[in-house]
């Protein structure tokens, strides 16, 4: 067993940018980690979704191959926006307070 | 210069008026006394105080003392109120809450329990990964990983099912989280009584762990957790 270090938690907690950052200089940044935020939260449920689906054999094989071809866009445009306004996946996972992080 | 109102705590106490030792930026504790309870607070110059160790130590310090002799509601770091005229309208407001609060508290503590495993679960599910050359393959990659993900979190169902056999006895609330994606496999707060604390992390000392996770127990903590002003929010 092992006691918990606080100080390097409280020194992880002040590197981490789990908010939003919108200020009058950022603003066009902070929107799009905000929409970003949101659809990297759809895609995750999204996929999730059609694991299931494979796991419960309810997907034909050309059905896969279109969902995994509509993903691997949709990661590529994702990466795409991100290196645009230099947001990093961390930055996408949001605290939202008492309901803890989104993602 | 403007001087805000920098909150501690709420502790079900009338009878204190000094403390020996100072709270965020060695500034003197006072006492509000409202009712059945006082709030215990400091004068500060500043409306927000950043994220620094020391001035978190302080804080933690501050709760720490006035756990030893009395029954706390915390609150978070950096609760800043503008005036003694907002002190007032707080408890106001807030009355039945505070009360009920310290009804569900009574003579308890928060424990921590945290499982760390020496390798992040995601990384490991991706180790594997198959160059993907068209949707197909990419799906069955991804669904390779999410297969390894959910073994893995059963894995951890396992690892924690000592732990918190050992315990429940002792918890009189808890509240847990899984986590999948990261090193921190695990993170539980236990409600208990304050004079079981040895026997909690006695219990845990005992059982013999894997060596590929490791157990991490703090506190005694105030009852973060359990308590909540917050209509929707009943523990």
């Amino acid at each position: 067993m092992k006691d918990l270090d606080i100080k390097e938690e409280i020194e992880k907690l002040q590197t981490t940018k789990n908010r939003l950052e919108a200020n009058k200089d950022n603003v066009d940044k902070g929107l799009a980690q905000l929409v970003l935020t949101l659809i990297e939260l759809l895609r995750r449920l999204m996929e999730k979704q059609a694991m299931n689906r494979i796991e419960n054999n309810s997907l034909s094989e050309q059905e896969i191959e279109e969902l995994g071809l509509t993903f691997m866009k949709l990661d590529e445009k994702m990466k795409e926006l991100m290196d645009i306004f230099e947001l990093t996946e961390d930055d996408l996972n949001i605290n939202l307070g008492p309901l803890g992080d989104l993602m | 210069m403007i001087e805000y109102y920098y909150i501690y705590a709420v502790i079900n106490k009338l009878d204190v008026n000094s403390f020996d030792i100072g709270g965020v930026k060695e500034a003197q504790l006072l006492v509000y006394k409202y009712k059945d309870y006082s709030l215990i607070y400091s004068l500060i110059d500043t409306r927000k105080l950043e994220t620094e160790y020391k001035y978190l130590m302080q804080h933690e310090e501050v709760l720490e003392m006035l756990m030893e002799k009395s029954d706390v509601i915390p609150f978070s770091f950096s609760t800043i109120l503008l005036s003694e005229a907002s002190l007032e309208k707080f408890c106001n407001k807030y009355n039945d809450k505070i009360l009920s609060n310290f009804e569900n508290i009574s003579g308890t503590v928060e424990m921590g329990v945290k499982i760390l495993i020496s390798k992040n679960i995601s990384d490991e599910c991706k180790e594997n990964d198959i160059e993907e050359s068209n949707g197909y393959s990419y799906m069955i990659k991804k669904f390779k990983e999410f297969t390894n993900k959910k073994n893995k979190i059963e894995e951890i169902k396992q690892k924690i099912y000592p732990i918190e056999n050992s315990i429940y006895k002792l918890v009189i609330k808890d509240k847990k989280k899984y986590n999948e994606n990261g090193k921190i496999i695990f993170n539980g707060a236990y409600l208990i009584e304050k004079e079981n604390m040895d026997l909690f992390r006695e219990c845990i000392n005992n059982l013999e762990h894997g060596e590929d996770f490791e157990v991490m127990v703090s506190g005694p903590w105030p009852p973060y957790s359990f308590v909540s002003l917050d209509e929707r929010r009943e523990y």
